[in-house]
């Protein structure tokens, strides 16, 4: 089961990144975005995103249909990846303005994401409630649902009630998927000095995907129990998971609460003194 | 292969297709200049500064994200101790500071990006001297492989800065 749940976390990705359906440009009797569409499809598995060719092609596209909105999206891809926050804010927006339903989610992923933009990320989520009604969904690559994100950027604007009301509430949801979610209500909680149920989310989190960082914060909390035996134990296990690499991950950047390896030697060298 | 493996090889799969610019499933077949390529210049990188192969990947190119020793932990330390806000200080934004890991774990061709609310803006050099200054200081990156190959790689670390104060490093 918990394997499955992390192939339906990667859907969203695979959805959002792929070129259009081209057909409903046609559908909709667009030929000129039809064209650029087909252009991309034909021709975008040739080329590395970073490949100036790649650019090329994106640009081809722009000019047959300037609204097509996943050229934009491509042309920013890179800049976010190399940190161009100006560059990559320059196309996302034209992506947004063409095609806002599809775009301001993933705009909102990646202000939180890439330039830890707490404000705008919340911003972005907002507006794009307020053009749907429907479920925000998932941040562009699959890590959480974007409620979960926005909840992360109030803890990041020291405003841990409001994060954990919209996490609480997130969590309610029914066939909610959770990948991190569990650990980081818990560590909202055990900031706030509320053990017994920043223990009830690491539970959860712990029967859902089992992490050395998760196991590093129950210790924490045994160790606020002073419950020094429970807590030794509980480091050890996350000592032994972050060794074989079942640990908060991602492939670009560090996410929040994810725990340093060093953490978890410095507090079991304080319970061995 | 167990249920288990199948299982994360197609996770993989999924999330390595979408993510074209993530970990490079293709050999690079060009060395035209790419996006935000960073090239030598002889005005101000140091002439005895090399790379060791012809192409630079990028720093998520083999998954593993920014590796330096003593993880980030290490390299946020030494700006707290090095890093001091100018007095009074109002400048707000963004300074992205690029540059080249070479095979050997050296860092080179450094390049500064200055921006507010995502446009271009100059912040005060008492900010972004001592930034680049402690950047180009820090001798923890990482050699990196990728094919059992060590690469040159392009590694970039952004200050979010208030009141010119850090207060996040990214990534």
């Amino acid at each position: 089961m918990k394997y499955s749940v992390l192939i339906l976390f990667m859907l969203p990705s695979w959805g959002i990144c792929q070129p259009p359906n081209c057909n409903v440009f046609l559908w909709n009797q667009d030929t000129a975005l039809y064209e650029a569409c087909t252009l991309v499809r034909e021709n975008i598995d040739k080329y590395y995103q970073f490949d100036p060719k790649f650019h090329e092609l994106m640009h081809r596209a722009i000019e047959i249909a300037p609204n097509f909105a996943y050229a934009y999206r491509e042309l920013g891809a890179p800049f976010v990846k190399t940190g161009n926050f100006i560059e990559w804010k320059k196309y996302m927006d034209q992506a947004v303005k063409y095609a806002p339903l599809d775009y301001l989610p993933v705009r909102a992923s990646l202000r939180y994401k890439f330039f830890a933009d707490y404000e705008g990320t919340i911003k972005d989520i907002d507006h794009f409630e307020s053009l749907i009604n429907y479920d925000v969904g998932e941040t562009s690559n699959g890590t959480y649902h974007l409620n979960i994100v926005k909840g992360l950027c109030y803890k990041k604007l020291a405003q841990p009630d409001t994060a954990i009301q919209i996490i609480e509430k997130q969590l309610q949801q029914p066939n909610h998927l959770s990948l991190y979610d569990h650990l980081h209500l818990g560590v909202l909680y055990l900031e706030k000095g509320g053990i017994e149920k920043a223990l009830s989310y690491f539970e959860q989190q712990s029967a859902n995907n089992e992490l050395a960082d998760n196991c590093y914060y129950q210790a924490l909390c045994f160790l606020k129990l002073a419950q020094r035996e429970q807590a030794k134990a509980y480091l050890q296990k996350a000592k032994e998971l972050f060794t074989k690499g079942r640990k908060m991950h991602d492939g670009y950047n560090r996410l929040i609460d994810q725990v340093y390896f060093f953490q978890i030697e410095e507090e079991l060298a304080q319970l061995q003194e | 292969m167990n249920t288990r493996s199948i299982y994360f090889l197609f996770a993989l799969l999924l999330s390595v297709n979408c993510q074209t610019g993530g970990q490079l499933d293709k050999s690079p077949d060009t060395f035209l200049q790419s996006a935000d390529e960073i090239l030598y210049d002889s005005t101000i990188d140091d002439p005895d500064y090399r790379v060791c192969g012809n192409y630079i990947y990028q720093y998520f190119n083999d998954g593993g994200g920014l590796i330096y020793e003593g993880e980030k932990h290490a390299l946020i330390e030494t700006f707290e101790d090095q890093y001091v806000p100018p007095e009074n200080a109002q400048d707000s934004g963004l300074v992205r500071i690029r540059f080249v890991v070479n095979c050997q774990g050296k860092s080179g061709r450094f390049r500064i990006l200055t921006g507010n609310n995502y446009q271009a803006a100059n912040l005060s050099t008492s900010i972004t001297d001592q930034l680049l200054s402690i950047t180009k200081m820090l001798d923890g990156w990482k050699v990196k492989q990728l094919n059992g190959k060590t690469i040159d790689y392009y590694q970039y670390l952004i200050f979010k800065i208030e009141a010119g104060k850090i207060v996040e490093i990214l990534p």
